[in-house]
Parts: C-alpha cells; structure tokens; sequence
C-alpha cells in the first residue's frame, strides 16, 4: 500500500498552531512530531501528532491527512464515510455536512443521520463523553445522544477514543437560542419547558448514579471537610477577584460588597451532609440542551469543561453543580436579551425559569444525592450559584465589562435575599 | 516514540523530570493521618479520602513514612517485609488505590525505603541466623568478635551501648547501625543489592513516584575508616538509579544522608545518584538564628554549601517525623539549643529535641510565618511535616519520637475527627491540652477561618508555586547593614527576586546595596504593591517585628 504523503514537521506546527481545535493558543511552541498512526487507510490516515512546548511540556492532538495528503480533509465524503466505517457505521454514498464553527473538536453530519466526531487533543485514559454517553445509555436514558460507534486506539502512546458517531438528534434548536428568540414573541417559551428540563437533568444525574459496580461511576460519599474546602476556595476567589477589579462604574455597585459575599460563603456552607458525589455533566446550561422535534428535552456535550484536566472532568462531584450552572445560564439568558437587543424579559422571569427547574428536578431526584432537608439543598444550590457568580464577574470584569452587570445584579440578588 | 511509555495511572503526568525541583512535599503517617476501619489506626482508605484536602492544600507530592509490615519497635523502620503493606493500614490493591487517586489528583506519591537494615523479625534474618550454612547466611554482617569497625560512632547514644549485638541463635555478633532489634544488611554480598532493587521495582511497578531512601550513609563497612559515606556506597546508589531511570520515568531519589552539605553533595553524584538529598544542617542554624535574632547562622551555612548538578535539588524542612536533629552543630551550638528550645529534659533525644515547630516557636504566629517564608524562599523544595500547617502541638510525655506523631487533629469532635473508635484503642491519644489540643486547633475550624494558619499557609504555597524561581533559581546572599536582617536574591532566567526577613522580635531598618539592580522597581509578591524605584544608593527598607518582604523585581514599572 502507496503511504500517502504525509506533511513536513514544519506544516505540521504551522497547521496546529492555526487551527482553531488548538486549546494551547498563545503558548510558545517548539515543535511537533508524528508519534504514531492509528489509522493508515487508503482514504485516510489518522496521526496523532505531539506538539513540544518551550516550556518542555507536550500535548497531543489527531490530525486526519486525505490520500493526497490535504490535511483537516473531514467534510470529503471518502474520508468521513471511511472514518465512519471503522467506528463500525455503514455509510457508503452519504452526502456530508460540515457542522461550522466548533471550539475544541470538529464534526459532520452523514446524511441529516449520524453524527461523526473526530477527537481533537487527546490525552491518555477514557473519553468522558464517550464513557458518559454509554453510562446513559446503559441506564436507559433516552435524552441525551445514542452512540451508534466508536473507533478506538489501544495505544501506546495513548489508549483513548479518536472518532465518535452519534444518532441525529432532531431539534427544533438549542436551548439559548430558542429562549433567547422567544423573548420578543412568547416570553413564556422557557417557563412553560423549565419544569420538564429539571425531571431530565433529574432522571439523567439519576442514571449517573445508579452504577453501583462501576468505578468510574459509583455514587461516592464526599469527605467531610470537602464542603468546607470549597467554601475556603471561593472565600480566595472572592478575595482575589474584587481585589483586581479594573476601576470602573459599573462595578461599584458590588466592589465595597465583598466582605458580605464572603459572609455568605461561610452561611451557605453550613450544610450539613451534602449528598453523594456522582459523575455530572460538567459544563451544563441552556447552549448544552436541545429542544427535539418530539418536544422534549435532549441533553448534549458531555466531554465537560474543556479547559479542565482530563481527571478533573472525570471527578464526581454534588450534582447541584449541575443545576447552579443552568439556573445562572437563565439570569444570562435574560440579561443578554436586553444587552444584545434591548428586548427585556418580563418581571419575575428569571425567578419563574428557576422555580419551576428546581421543582421539577426535585420532583424526581434520586434523595441519596441531595442534602437532606429543604434548607440544606436551598443553601449549598446558593453556594453553587455563588462560585459561578464570582467566576462570572472575573471573567466579564476582563474580558467584556458592559457584560458585568450580570453577575453584579446576580450577587446583589443574593445578598439581599440573605439580608 | 519522543516520550516515555508509561503504563498504570502515571499516564495522568507530562513527562516532566524536574517535576520535583517546583513543588512543595508533604510528609505524613499514613497511621495517623485518618481511619477509615474504626480501628483506632488510620489507613490508606482514610488516606485517600483526605486526598481532597491535600490537593487544596497545594501539595504536589505526599511522603509516606514507612507502611510496610513491622513489629514497629522503630516507628516501622524496622521493615519485616519490603513487598507488602502492615495489614493495619489495608492491603496492596488499597495502596495502589490511593496512589492512583493522588495521580488523578496531580499529586505524587513517594515512600520511605529502609535499604540499609531490616527488623530482625525479617524472614531474611530469621534464615541468615540459623547458622553458616544458610543460605541467607550472608545477607548481614556476623562477627566473632566486637572488635571490627571500631572508628564507628554510635548513632543511637541514649539507647545503644555498641554497633555489635550478640545473637544467641547463631552464636555470633551482628552489626547494627541503629537499634539493636535492625540488623544491617550486609550489601557485600550482591543478593542483598538486587533483591532491595527488586522491592523498589516491586513499588514502582505499583505507580509509586519515587522514595526517600532512609539511612543511606551506612550501606557499606570498612575497617579503619568511619563506615560513613564509603565510595562503594555511592557506587550502589548510582546503581539504583540507572536500574531506576532504564525502565521508569520521572521518578525520585532522595537521600536521607544526615551529614555536613560538602559530605551529602557526593549522593548527588555527577546528577547520577539521588535526585535530591535533605540538607539537614540549614533547619538547627535557622532556629539559632532566630533565638539569636541574627543572620549568620545561616548565612554561613548556605555560603558553605556546595553547588549541586543542574538535575538536583535539595530537600528543606523546618520540622519532620524524628527529632530536631543537632547532630550537625558544633557540642557550643548544640548546648545553645538546648537551652533555648528544650528547658524540659523530656524534650531531648539521642542528640536533639522532639519538638513539633509550633511549640518551638512558643506558638508565635509571626514566628511560625517568617520561618515558614525563609524556608519556602531557600534554594530547594519545601517539605511540610503533617499537621503543622494547623500549628499541631507535641507531647513529650509519649516515648521515643511518638511525641510528634499523635493523631492529625481535623476536627473539634471526638477524637479530634481522626477515627470513630474508642479513644482506648487508638494507637496514640490526640492532643487535647488547651493550647495545641484538638479542640483548640484543627482543620475545620481553621478551614472556617480566612485569617487562620492553615489559609495563610494555603495562600502561601500557591504563591511560592506560582514563582518558578524559588525551586529552579539561583541564591546569592546579601550583605546587609544590619545584622538581625536576612537578605538574599533568587534569580532565574528574566525573574529577580528579593527576599528580606527580619529575624528581630523588635522592628527593624536595613539598608541595601541594591545598585546593581539600579532602576528595577520592587514589587511586593503577597499584594502586589509596587515599592519606590531604586537607585544608586542604598535602599531602605523597614520592618515590624519578625517581619519580611519578598519581591519581585521589574524592569519595567507594571500598573499599580
């Protein structure tokens, strides 16, 4: 078999370092280097490439290289169709689709069927996605994605998935899009569907922690100062944040407030048990649901917070998590609506989202996960909301100030719900 | 393939071989850590569920002391056997558990090794007893007479009379360098050497990220000389480490060779020995000095310490598990000590004070800090000792070292949290006096608490880690007008750092011929505060009591 041509180590740096799929932008490069093939197919070769840094750390990242050589080649048929192929789906002939714009992996659709995936950096050890996708699938959760194949690598260098393909899932949209559209016309889009997001989330962390006989899944009682290093960690944060806080207007509604943020901290943290830690979901809000045409909830993205270690994504943790990240997505999608387009969401929008999510979720939550009592979830939801909240204001405080005053009304919010 | 293979959970890890130049190591008792059987004695399962409190803590690598079987008549350095776990603390698969739960966690996990003798309840010495025919009958050192290696001193003075014990199963003397219950192995003969590299190899196969290597002076004997530090146990040692670097990536050595720094650099090697060796004489110099409120003490040694290769890295503690060693001062210095830090004679032992660092410093939390900050400014890496980082206490009434070995305080409850079993049957009782007690001092309450101990000291690891120029730099001394002020400069690559510690209990001025930095403006590394530029004449600076500063010097003025 003719090996195709393969690109220079030189292309090859240059390639990596332009590729959006690239999460190391703005380190120093120094060089990068095929280390092993995968796949060396007559349509397609997969190489994973290890890419050197100055600082003599390394990371590497699969690159799928055409017959002729052309490199990033996944939108020709010949490629995604073999590709798919190997991950054990039949699609000889599928008209293929590129997915647009992606952070950190690149997809396309074979004939409006399946979805094919191909796994940018790779790190050693299992794929959260993939194992999540068949935890789910395994407990019988039809909300989320089926996984139809997967094309593995034994290593070495790296035991680890390289190709995903899932089912389409059909939908009318995302989450954030339709509820921030509806704004104009039907403000009550997301209230009337919240309740019904909150039994999913319920039944999908039910299904997270049902696997009693697997490792990477089974319910884990937390360490009983685990709740109080938490507290201490966003008291730092607090700290650190307001303590470099550009000087701004718009941020003196809440600078001179962080001594009682970091009171709250200390009685929202009295909990008490705080539930069992389980696998969640990671990265959750309105942008990682879709609206299907069957009219329910479909959760997708499961690899979790990409800028995060692969263990760290992998960890088990209060699934409450989970809920704070989609109760703060409610505040943003709201606050956005009157920032991008001066469209605002009725009063007491944001509060009727949220009840109705929490009550939903309640009504069919696994108790084992949660804090005992009412107060306790009430209190450790809030201590959640508050992490994402100081999180919030530190990255809009740099990034995109006319934006802080989501977080800043957030955290006014809170304080003086707790007053 | 350009980097390593690497199997089991190491695989969470960049290949990174100076990975132990940067970190801060924590040491503890895997016994007095937590309990998770309610058993009175903790274990590796409670181990890894305090791995969460570690990782905020900002450890990157745990020290264990020894776990292995062992009638623990030394604080299990007394080992009776290398391949296996003392069943108190789990079993194998529960080590390997941990181990793997730390990787995940980005922390390392390395563990003492005792290579240079064993219990003498070790099957090994139980066969080599038996007689001349055994055929162990070699693996320690036997004697007809006492009368062999005597230019060797006596480690253990309180509690041993001679080198030599009489066995009366083989009707013979055998060597000991220590107690009389650990025979020395005798590494004459080349069985013993590749069955000790076998247990390592046994560990690291396990995931384990390396280990301190216990007692490594006195592997080998020779008449007429000190037995100490002899040129084929070096040779043993760089052995250990080719056999070590030929199959595992990214591990460490480190020596415990308790000796003057030009006598330890040789476990360094050419960088073909250990990685890292305990520098133990800069710990006694930098309590005179601050009873002495003067720099010198300290000065002299670091000024006297040899370079050591590129790949190398000292290993610095202000406390640890044995006593405050005093056996590298002069007998003046020695009797200095003595009577400043351990008034009661309880608090001596063999030559040095059993003492935790918190009572040392009477409690001082200004004391504790700056010798926290002068430890984590010294070129090398930082090693905590466990549950000094809540300002834990001692009880000299316990015997041999068990003083500083009492249970890990976490909460005010029963017990101090530690372990839900019966105060009676807990291997020793908690502190619970009421100054250092459990219910005084301990985790949650300090977790609570942003100005306490433990948060300072969280905030101060993540700072000393954000700086790569305290593990990776190079340390030059000040001179300063002012002789109770400590004043060095660490520098790496473009990073320029100055610290400054003020070892007085009164508040302090000192000038400094900064010049040479001329137009550099200092920036205060805790809070950012940029200090006035400096000239060409001598910068001023003050200080309150037991005072310090570090800074970080900029070319340019960054924004206030």
């Amino acid at each position: 078999m003719p090996s195709p041509p393969v690109p220079t180590n030189e292309e090859l740096l240059a390639l990596i370092q332009g590729a959006r799929w690239f999460g190391a932008k703005g380190k120093a490069l120094e060089s990068a280097e095929i280390v092993d093939r995968p796949v060396e197919d007559p349509a397609v070769t997969l190489a994973i490439v290890e890419v050197r840094f100055s600082t003599g750390t390394h990371e590497h990242y699969l690159v799928d290289i055409a017959a002729d050589g052309t490199v990033d080649a996944l939108e020709r048929p010949e490629v995604a169709t073999r590709l798919a192929a190997l991950a054990g789906i039949d699609s000889e002939g599928a008209n293929v689709r590129s997915l647009g714009v992606e952070q950190s992996n690149t997809s396309v659709m074979l004939d409006e069927l399946h979805m094919l995936k191909l796994y940018r950096r790779l790190e050693a050890g299992p794929n959260p996605e993939i194992e999540m996708l068949r935890a789910l699938g395994g407990e019988g959760f039809t909300n989320a994605p089926r996984l139809e194949g997967v094309l593995e690598t034994p290593g070495p260098p790296l035991e680890t998935s390289l190709v995903s393909v899932t089912e389409r899932v059909s939908a009318e949209g995302g989450g954030w899009e339709l509820t921030v559209d509806a704004f104009s016309d039907d403000p009550s889009w997301l209230p009337e569907r919240a309740w019904r997001l909150g039994e999913v989330t319920a039944g999908m962390h039910g299904a997270l922690g049902a696997r009693e006989d697997d490792a990477a899944f089974a319910p884990e009682e937390p360490s009983s100062e685990s709740l109080a290093l938490f507290a201490a960690a966003i008291d730092e944060e607090i700290s650190a944040t307001f303590g470099g806080l550009p000087e701004d207007d718009a941020l003196g509604a809440v600078a001179h407030r962080a001594e009682d943020l970091r009171d709250l901290v200390h009685e929202l943290a009295a909990v008490g048990p705080a539930g069992l830690a389980i696998r969640t979901h990671g990265d959750y809000h309105l942008g990682q649901v879709l609206w299907s045409t069957d009219a329910d909830w479909v959760v997708i993205d499961f690899e979790g917070e990409p800028a995060r270690s692969l263990p760290e994504r992998r960890r088990k943790r209060s699934p409450l998590r989970d809920l704070a990240g989609m109760t703060r997505s409610f505040s943003y999608a709201a606050d956005a609506s009157l920032l991008l387009w001066g469209v605002e969401a009725p009063p007491g929008w944001v509060e009727a989202c949220r009840e109705a999510f929490v009550e939903g979720y309640l009504a069919c939550a696994d108790e084992r996960l949660l804090p005992p009592s009412r107060a306790g979830f009430d209190r450790l939801l809030a201590l959640f909301e508050l992490e994402k909240l100081v999180y919030e204001l530190r990255y809009e405080g740099r990034n995109r100030p006319d934006w802080a005053s989501i977080p800043i009304v957030g955290m006014l919010r809170m304080l003086e719900r707790a007053a | 393939m350009s980097s390593p293979e690497r199997s089991g959970s190491e695989h969470w890890f960049e290949s990174q071989p100076d990975w132990f130049k940067t970190g801060v190591f924590y040491e503890l008792h895997t016994r007095a850590f937590f309990d998770s059987s309610d058993d009175g004695t903790g274990d590796f399962r409670g181990l890894r569920q305090k791995l969460d409190y570690l990782e905020w803590l900002g450890v990157d690598c745990i020290w264990l002391l020894p776990f292995y079987p062992s009638p623990l008549r030394d604080g299990g350095y007394d080992v009776a056997d290398f391949l296996s776990v003392a069943p108190e603390f789990g079993t194998v698969d529960e080590f390997a558990a941990f181990v793997e739960a730390a990787h995940e966690r980005r922390m390392r996990v390395i563990s003492d090794f005792v290579m240079n003798h064993t219990s003498n309840e070790h099957p090994w010495f139980q066969e080599s007893r038996q007689g001349p025919d055994s055929p162990k009958a070699d693996w320690y050192v036997w004697s007809d007479t006492t009368h062999r290696y005597e230019d060797a001193r006596i480690i253990f003075v309180d509690s041993e009379q001679s080198n030599w014990t009489f066995d009366p199963v083989r009707g013979a003397y055998f060597w000991h360098r220590f107690y009389h219950h650990q025979p020395d192995l005798n590494y004459e003969n080349p069985e013993v050497g590749d069955a000790i590299i076998d247990a390592l190899r046994f560990w690291l196969d396990l995931g384990l990220d390396g280990f301190r290597l216990d007692a490594v002076p006195y592997l080998f004997e020779e008449e007429g000389t000190s037995s100490e530090n002899l040129p084929r146990t070096h040779e043993f040692l760089k052995r250990v480490r080719a056999e070590v670097d030929a199959s595992y990536a990214d591990r460490v050595l480190l020596a415990e060779a308790n000796q003057w720094p030009e006598d330890v650099v040789d476990y360094f090697g050419d960088g073909d020995e250990c990685h890292m060796a305990f520098h133990f004489p800069v710990m006694p110099r930098m309590f005179m000095a601050l009873r002495r409120e003067e720099a010198r003490p300290m000065v002299e040694i670091l000024d006297r310490t040899p370079p050591i290769p590129d790949n190398c890295q000292w290993g610095l503690f202000l406390r640890n598990h044995d006593e405050l060693t005093l056996e590298m001062v002069t007998d003046e210095e020695r009797d200095y000590m003595y009577a400043e830090y351990a008034n009661d004679p309880r608090m001596k032992l063999n030559l040095g004070i059993r003492r935790r660092l918190a009572p040392l410093l009477d409690g001082g939390r200004d004391e504790i800090e700056l010798m926290h900050a002068i430890l984590f400014s010294l070129p090398g890496t930082p090693v905590l000792y466990y549950g000094d980082e809540i300002g834990m206490g001692d009880n000299v009434y316990l015997g041999d070292r068990d003083g500083v070995r009492t249970p890990m305080q976490w909460t005010g409850d029963r017990n101090g949290g530690f372990s839900r079993a019966d105060f009676a049957q807990l291997y020793l009782p908690p502190l619970m006096d009421p100054v250092f007690g459990f219910q005084a001092v301990n985790v949650e309450a300090q977790l609570r608490s942003p100005t306490s101990l433990l948060r300072w000291l969280q905030r101060f690891v993540a700072l000393r880690k954000q700086h790569p120029v305290f593990g990776l730099g190079t340390y030059e001394t000040l001179e300063t007008s002012n002789s109770r002020v400590f004043a060095h400069v660490r520098s790496h690559e473009q990073d320029i750092v100055l610290c400054v510690h003020n070892l007085a209990r009164s508040a302090q001025a000192v000038e400094l011929d900064l010049s040479r930095y001329e137009g550099r403006t200092p920036v205060e590394m805790t809070g950012g505060t940029p200090f006035p530029a400096i000239g060409a004449l001598p910068y001023l600076l003050t200080f309150g009591p037991r005072g310090f500063f570090w800074f970080r010097l900029f070319e340019d003025a960054p924004d206030a």
